[in-house]
């Protein structure tokens, strides 16, 4: 493998863990606030 | 606020990235390989901050028993697990091209396996608590015995290494150079930034979950 | 009941069930055997490997040594009882700790004669590993009876035991293989005693103030 090979793996996985990580954070705390803005309405 | 800290984030992240991929040169020994510190050394400082932050929390969380601490002590558990594994895989990818070897029994290396195995024994004795506030409290403990004992841990397996064989392969040979000291703090900024929206982030979705 | 007393008795009472039933140091001295001759076997059972066999072995059958004393508490139910007695569950860490030092003292002694034969290893320098096997032992012990109690009432917790144990220990491994090296070889032990000394201090100190706040409620 070529050198910026293996830079670009290394990156892309942080980038992947990071991100995985921060999209389902993301996602679970739409969630929980669209539920929570649901009990306020009913 | 919370806009302009994920904005600031991204761009510090952003520009750290450039600097990393372009703004720096490559290494005399390394070449492009250099490359990989700048996220392999900044994942493996915020791994330590969390876990540092877990401590605290977890410390404080025992001694007040406000959930608050609590929050802040599981998004700390967790993402000290999340970093330290990141550390370990940009390690191994480091490792291998350089050294020749995916992994060398070099006392941060080991020390590092042994923070993520603690951290996530921490989160699945939070999890399998049979009540939640059990698990708090469990979990508070391991976070605080998991960062005390970690520098023992460190220490003994540097003399382990050293003092039988020889120094083995260390980090510590590459004298860092201005052009690479500046791209390294500077993406060691922008994972802390990273660090802190993450943990106040988790820290929300943990009290937004908790007050149900 | 004044402190010391409440501490014999909580170790009175681990170690007479032991006696009673041996249900920690068979299992527990037959699995660390295992453990030997399995490590021996592929190893090929040079006496170089006999320090390493040893701690290995040493440290798993802990693992089972100090889960048992909390399970029998939990198959008997009597674990709540003791907390309701009066005075500090301090005397309590104290009292468990002392029981499963003796235990882990009986399986250390029992594992290295088993690695004396099988590795053919040198008896030399009984002296220093007396010394590194009851400094490895307090600490063994306090992580132990610390860990026990915590994974007490966590679901597969004699699973996550040694996911915690294990990694936690390691200075009383590297130290305990170090110092039986040195002992054999009469070389100077280095810094491993100041190891052994600072793991048994760090897990002394947190380990009662831990557990109080572990076994509560």
């Amino acid at each position: 493998m070529s050198p910026w090979a293996w830079v670009l793996t290394a990156y892309g996985c942080a980038a992947l863990l990071v991100g995985v990580y921060a999209w389902r954070l993301w996602r679970r705390l739409r969630q929980v606030s669209r539920a929570r803005l649901g009990e306020g309405e009913t | 606020m919370r806009a302009f800290a994920v904005g600031g984030t991204a761009a510090l992240l952003s520009v750290g990235l450039f600097l990393a991929l372009w703004g720096s040169p490559p290494d005399a020994y390394q070449g492009e390989y250099v490359r990989i510190m700048y996220v392999h050394v900044p994942a493996a400082v915020s791994a330590y901050g969390a876990a540092a932050v877990a401590f605290g929390a977890g410390a404080l969380y025992l001694w007040r028993r406000d959930r608050r601490w609590d929050f802040v002590g599981r998004a700390g558990a967790e993402l000290a697990a999340l970093f330290s594994g990141l550390t370990l895989l940009t390690g191994m990818l480091w490792g291998k091209p350089v050294w020749g070897v995916w992994w060398a029994w070099d006392a941060r290396l080991v020390t590092t396996a042994v923070l993520f195995l603690l951290y996530v024994g921490c989160l699945l004795v939070r999890d399998l608590a049979d009540d939640p506030e059990r698990g708090r409290r469990l979990s508070a403990a391991v976070a605080v015995l998991a960062f005390l004992d970690v520098p023992v841990v460190h220490y003994s397996v540097v003399w382990f290494r050293t003092l039988h064989q020889g120094p083995s392969i260390s980090l510590q040979g590459v004298k860092l150079a201005p052009e690479f000291l500046l791209p390294l703090a500077v993406n060691a900024v922008a994972y802390l930034a990273l660090l802190s929206v993450l943990l106040a982030e988790r820290a929300r979705l943990a009290s937004l979950e908790g007050e149900r | 009941m004044k402190a010391w007393r409440r501490v014999a008795a909580v170790a009175r009472k681990d170690l007479l069930l032991e006696w009673r039933g041996r249900d920690a140091v068979l299992p527990a001295g037959s699995f660390g055997f295992a453990v030997l001759l399995v490590l021996g076997l592929v190893s090929g059972g040079g006496g170089e490997a006999a320090p390493s066999a040893l701690w290995v072995s040493v440290l798993l059958a802990a693992v089972l040594a100090a889960g048992r004393g909390a399970d029998r508490e939990g198959e008997e139910g009597t674990r709540e009882v003791l907390l309701l007695y009066p005075g500090s569950r301090e005397d309590l860490f104290w009292g468990r700790w002392l029981a499963l030092c003796v235990v882990l003292l009986v399986l250390a002694a029992g594992l290295w004669c088993a690695q004396v034969l099988l590795f053919d290893a040198p008896t030399r320098g009984a002296g220093v590993l007396i010394l590194a096997a009851l400094l490895a032992t307090a600490g063994l012990g306090a992580a132990g009876t610390l860990l026990a109690a915590l994974v007490a009432h966590v679901r597969a917790g004699p699973l996550l035991m040694p996911l915690l144990f294990l990694p936690a220990t390691v200075p009383v491994l590297l130290a305990g293989v170090r110092l039986s090296e040195t002992a054999a070889s009469g070389a100077p032990a280095g810094p491993w005693w100041g190891v052994l000394v600072v793991f048994d201090l760090l897990f002394l100190l947190v380990g009662p103030v831990l557990f109080e706040l572990v076994v509560e409620g």
